[in-house]
């Protein structure tokens, strides 16, 4: 029997070699089938290795795949469904597979026992850094990474369902079938690229027939049901929270195809079934891990699902499963025969027995028993139990999440009868109506526990750590008794298989040490992934551009039509300044655009400011618990400017509110702290005053806002607002709020707020007007000879002026600091108040915003620099505060800096000193006024 | 007559797969409306008169005379109403006496139609929301690929899509690489 | 995990922000004489709760509405959800009232 399809060849490579396999075939199942022994090197004595299993439990068989110039390494071949081209590299050796010059560590092993690391090489000291680590570093490790980038294209979905059913072998195929007949939604999901689990590789009939025909069956009448979700190549990796599963699909192995490579899926489901089967355990005895010995299931899964012959083959077993396996030799530990040596470097030669005999072999199945797949029951805490008679862990129903259920061999129901008694019983619990029970084999399970033929020679617990029994030994001689200790001590079960084939035995065989029962000595515990899963598919779509959502704004074809650089801001994209024919280096850019802007007039897109509706009879209120200065008695067509705390004292954002009614307020709020400040306006709206009639919702987006500031900023609106609406600085001053209409009629929301410090207005419009509208005022601007302006343009003019932003706002800075201590309202209570009046925050020397300017006017402020005293130690109990934002001012022709030096306020005129030793600069200062650029602010009223 | 001209941020977009078309509908308006505290009872009923309707429930996309209607918190919802008029928001205020606040948000929203058979398979792979099983006509805000968008289902083979207006590039990017992967790629 | 909102039903977490104690809700009185060392309680001192708690959750991606959740912080089983302002307005009635 065999489930290969003879007829579709496919061709491959191995390590360079050409092979050809068939459909259906691993590339694992196709390397036996070519005669190929040795697949890989171990990983610390690089040992030859061959296959040992035909799962997910494979430990030695790891290779590379490559494709479209990357690797994918650290695969295991078993697992790896066989395609047209792929081309595998084996790993981990050092010349070739054949030939590894690493070998020589499996000569020297006594000097590479576990923790060797901790006991050798430690001396001398000096030689650790230059020679050991780099030597040791070079030989260590799986697989190699290509460093480019991942050429394929992943997923990521989202799967609801009454029930998941993990596993698709005998039991879980029948409780789909039971619960997908009774109408609910299931998803059956199985990592096999094929269903049917150990059916497909055992020969028990079912209801007389072979057990393929029944799975044929079963999987055709599924597929007919619309309520079922059959999901093949589909690991179910993690259990989470409320009824929440990560599956990982693997659509193709091949590299750089079209179409998603995996998808990673979280599954909603209300109840989920554990039918994962069963992994078998090896026996460790003396070179138990020469290439031809595998596990007794693994050689049946090639004899009887891929059509391979094991010509001379031998078994060792201490249960009756093993026996049915086709072999010439039996070692059975129950009449006292053991395997205790074997000899074959590159393949196995022959096996030598208790009895003293040397029987020739070319291959070895070993069964120790089976372990049922208990790992995800753990992933929400519970903790497996041991079973004497079944010798293994089984899951512990009492603790086991009440939302799934374990049935078939991961429960310890080994027989395919017990499995269906199972499925069955089940599914009536779950509600639905059971018609039949397959008629199948249910052989008795037979064990005789036992680990670990003692004796002087290496042998094997975790085949791909390179544990072997003595190392465990060694471990619990050093006082490592803990399990978890000994886990970490000796790295068993820490390899990419996760101890799938060593966990048990090692504890087996660190119980026999102590002389404690294995339930004395307890289990490690397992957490999500139950096998490596690609982070690319994790990340799915979010890399490159598409990591995070770009934010742009209704300028923004505009603006790159004209010249801009962008920069982030946050998830926006902004222009940072316009480029003009002949400019070379941003700042011919931004010191234009601030002359510009200050001698006749500029225009900035401010779309990105946080802007919130605060609607209702209780707005102003509302405001006054928000705001450190009062908003209730805001008049109507009036704006004012607004700080925020938080509940500590400490300043949160600024922005300016207009009132357009008695009920209605337009807050605006700084680009970076939109979101925070509206989910904060929420929490004090519902959780502090839930009884104030005020609503909030967000207007980033709706309107499209332009700033258009300069002398000539009024002239150009003149020709913009349309002409019912008097925008003369008696009718509409400084500080003004007005809906109005622009450009014959669009509607409009006029505001005359300036952050250059110049007369400006911003203008705003529906978005759907934005481009239109930029254009429009651009062209009514030409007169005056209008310029673009970007933030770093924005950000010179506002430190001109002293004005605070997010330099300033820092998170640690308080009203206080700012210089805005007396906006503070006496009369009200608003959020931050009483921790803002904490005696620390309080000092007389507390930190001020103060300006700074060089003393000698050819050198340069960097940001970030810290104040002392001229001639003060650079101590931290020296330090008077540090620079926060730097800049050239054009208008006075210097650098000039705002910062916090401490009691700065009362320091105008004095010089300190400011060093960065970062950048290696160190210059004198002096304290000036924040205000650089009129001071009286005459030039925003006119 | 101004001299603006109105842009929508898809221009007029459509593309096709096996089994879904993406397109822009044709333009309506969104106003949101908040009710003023206690005056909840009086706004349902000046709603049903006006708007031939209930005020739709959580979860719930309801037709009302002049477009629709959604649920987006307590005491809050959104009408989107057929037609251009960028002071939609003044006229619904005059409906319901001061008794509610309203605020323009069809510029702060983009509109993508799906249509086909195959909806669903393209939208597993992007919101999380269990969409197949939920009750007809639907509407919900959740997030997508870290953008918000509003999914309102009016039947198996028509599901619009609103999304904020800033980030639509990198949301129809986001939509189309599921699409992709779930239904293979464009037909056009 | 999944959030089983009052008025929307089972939603995922992902679409919430989380923020912390529910004690937040409890504002102190800013004019009682205690209220500096009252603030600094409710702004810095928090129980280390291993077992039933109630937290401030924001749906910030769905209808930004803050709710209660009581949430077992070993097993994660939520038992309970409130839209926050409910609990506020009936510990404020409750506190009104002189009932502890």
């Amino acid at each position: 029997m065999s489930l290969i399809e003879n007829n579709i060849a496919l061709n491959f490579t191995f390590d360079g070699k050409a092979y050809q396999g068939f459909e259906g075939d691993t590339l694992a199942s196709a390397l036996l089938r070519n005669g190929v022994k040795v697949v890989g090197r171990s990983f610390k004595y690089h040992r030859p290795r061959g296959i040992m299993g035909a799962g997910s439990e494979e430990p030695n068989a790891l290779v590379e795949i490559h494709g479209g110039g990357v690797c994918e390494p650290n695969r295991r071949a078993t697992t790896i469904k066989l395609f047209d081209g792929l081309v595998a590299k084996s790993q981990n050796y050092m010349g070739s597979r054949e030939f590894d010059l690493l070998a020589v560590n499996d000569f020297i092993h006594p000097f590479l026992a576990a923790g060797f690391y901790y006991k050798t090489f430690m001396w001398p000291k000096a030689f650790w850094e230059k020679i050991y680590e780099p030597v040791i570093r070079r030989a260590a490790g799986l697989g190699e990474l290509t460093r480019r980038a991942d050429p394929d294209n992943y997923g990521k979905g989202f799967l609801h369902c009454d029930v998941l059913i993990i596993g698709g072998g005998p039991s879980g195929l029948l409780t789909a079938l039971n619960l997908g007949r009774a109408g609910q939604s299931v998803i059956l999901a199985d990592d096999d690229f094929r269903m049917g689990g150990r059916l497909l590789s055992e020969l028990d009939l079912i209801n007389d027939d072979a057990p393929t025909n029944w799975v044929a069956q079963t999987l055709a009448e599924l597929e007919s049901l619309p309520n079922v979700r059959l999901m093949p190549r589909t690991t179910i990796y993690g259990v989470f929270d409320h009824g929440i599963y990560g599956g990982m699909e693997i659509k193709t192995d091949a590299i750089g195809t079209s179409g998603p490579r995996q998808i990673s899926w979280r599954i909603y489901a209300s109840h989920a079934v554990l039918a994962a089967g069963a992994t078998e355990r090896p026996i460790a005895f003396a070179n138990n891990d020469r290439p031809g010995i595998m596990l007794a299931s693994a050689m049946r899964s090639y004899q009887n699902r891929y059509g391979i012959s094991f010509d001379n083959a031998a078994l060792f077993t201490n249960n009756d499963d093993g026996l049915r396996t086709a072999t010439d030799h039996i070692f059975d530990v129950r009449s006292d025969k053991f395997v205790t040596d074997t000899a074959g470097r590159k393949g196995l030669k022959n096996i030598t027995s208790n009895l003293g005999e040397k029987i020739d072999a070319d291959y070895l199945a070993m069964s120790g028993g089976w372990n049922p797949n208990v790992h995800l029951t753990c992933h929400k805490r519970s903790r497996p139990k041991w079973d004497n008679a079944l010798a293994c862990f089984v899951p512990d129903g009492a603790t086991l999440s009440k939302d799934m259920s374990v049935i078939g061999a991961a429960a310890g129901h080994f027989s395919t009868h017990h499995a269906f008694e199972d499925a069955n019983k089940l599914s009536a619990e779950l509600g639905a109506k059971i018609d039949t029970l397959p008629r199948a084999e249910d052989s008795p399970i037979t064990i005789k526990p036992f680990w670990h033929v003692a004796g002087k020679k290496r042998a094997w617990v975790d085949f791909q750590n390179d544990v072997t029994a003595k190392d465990i030994a060694l471990a619990h001689q050093e006082g490592f008794t803990s399990v978890e200790h000994v886990k970490r001590y000796t790295t068993l079960g820490m390899a990419t298989d996760q101890g799938k084939t060593s966990n048990v035995v090692g504890l087996a065989v660190l119980a026999e040490a102590t002389g404690q029962t294995i339930e004395q000595t307890g289990t490690t515990i397992f957490r999500p992934p139950y096998t490596p899963i690609s982070i690319g598919a994790i990340a799915a779509g979010h890399r490159g551009q598409s990591f995070k959502p770009t934010r742009l704004t209704p300028s923004h074809k505009f603006a790159l039509e004209n010249g801009a650089t962008m920069v982030e801001s946050g998830l926006w994209k902004r222009s940072q300044w316009f480029v003009r024919d002949g400019e070379k280096g941003w700042r011919d850019s931004v010191d234009r655009e601030v002359e510009m802007t200050r001698n006749s007039v500029g225009i900035c897109d401010v779309t990105t400011l946080g802007k919130i509706d605060v609607q209702g009879r209780d707005a102003g209120k509302f405001l006054n618990k928000v705001y450190i200065n009062t908003l209730s008695t805001l008049k109507v067509g009036k704006c004012r400017y607004g700080l925020m705390l938080r509940e500590d004292g400490i300043a949160m954002d600024d922005g300016t509110c207009a009132r357009f009614s008695d009920t209605h307020y337009v807050m605006t709020t700084t680009t970076a702290k939109a979101g925070p400040v509206f989910r904060h306006l929420e929490f004090v709206r519902q959780c502090l005053y839930p009884d104030m009639d005020v609503h909030l919702i967000s207007t980033t987006d709706q309107w499209a806002q332009y700033s258009v500031a300069g002398p000539n900023a009024r002239k150009l609106m003149r020709k913009i607002v349309d002409a019912e609406f008097d925008i003369s600085n008696e009718a509409f001053p400084y500080m003004g709020c007005e809906q109005v209409t622009v450009c014959g009629g669009t509607r409009a929301r006029l505001f005359r707020l300036s952050f250059s410090g110049e007369l400006a207005y911003e203008v705003a419009v529906p978005a759907r007007y934005g481009d239109s509208f930029i254009r429009a005022l651009m062209a009514a601007g030409k007169e005056f000879e209008v310029t673009m302006y970007g933030l770093e343009a924005l950000g010179v003019m506002r430190i001109e002026k002293g004005h605070a932003a997010g330099n300033e706002l820092n998170g640690t800075t308080t009203a206080a600091n700012l210089g805005l201590a007396g906006l503070m309202s006496k009369k009200k209570d608003f959020i931050g108040k009483v921790l803002s009046q904490r005696e620390g925050l309080m000092r007389d020397d507390a930190l001020k915003l103060v300006g700074f300017t060089c003393k000698n006017l050819s050198e340069k402020i960097t940001n970030g620099a810290h104040f002392f005293e001229p001639n003060a130690a650079l101590t931290p109990e020296n330090d008077l505060g540090y620079m926060t934002s730097v800049a050239w001012s054009p208008s006075l022709g210097q650098y000039i800096g705002l910062g916090f030096l401490k009691a700065g306020s009362t320091r105008i005129g004095e010089t300190i000193k400011a060093v960065d030793s970062m950048r290696n600069n160190t210059v004198e200062l002096t304290v000036v006024s924040p205000h650089f650029v009129d001071p009286e602010g005459e030039r925003l009223r006119v | 007559m101004s001299d603006l001209t109105a842009q929508s941020s898809l221009a007029g977009m459509t593309k096709s797969w096996e089994g879904l078309t993406l397109s822009e509908p044709s333009v309506f308006e969104i106003v949101s409306v908040a009710i003023a505290q206690g005056r909840e009872n009086e706004v349902a009923k000046t709603f049903a008169t006006y708007y031939g309707s209930q005020l739709p429930k959580p979860n719930e996309f309801t037709t009302i005379n002049e477009g629709h209607a959604l649920w987006t918190g307590p005491e809050q919802y959104f009408l989107l109403l057929k037609g251009e008029d960028e002071t939609a928001d003044l006229s619904v205020s005059d409906v319901f006496d001061g008794a509610v606040y309203t605020t323009l948000q069809s510029d702060s929203w983009v509109a993508i139609d799906l249509n086909g058979t195959r909806i669903f398979d393209a939208l597993e792979q992007f919101i999380s929301l269990d969409l197949r099983r939920a009750k007809y006509p639907f509407a919900a805000r959740t997030s997508a690929h870290h953008m918000a968008v509003i999914v309102t289902v009016i039947n198996v083979n028509e599901v619009r899509l609103l999304t904020p207006r800033s980030s639509v590039q990198s949301f129809l990017d986001a939509l189309t690489h599921a699409t992709d992967n779930a239904l293979g790629y464009p037909v056009s | 995990m999944i959030i089983n909102h009052p008025l929307l039903g089972p939603r995922d977490a992902a679409e919430f922000t989380y923020i912390g104690d529910a004690a937040l809700l409890m504002r102190p009185n800013p004019r009682s004489d205690t209220a500096a060392e009252d603030f600094h309680n409710y702004q810095y001192l928090r129980g280390n709760v291993a077992g039933e708690m109630r937290e401030l959750w924001y749906h910030e991606q769905g209808d930004r509405s803050w709710l209660v959740v009581t949430r077992n912080t070993l097993t994660h089983e939520i038992s309970k959800v409130e839209l926050a302002r409910d609990v506020k307005r009936t510990m404020t009635a409750t506190s009104k009232s002189g009932l502890k």
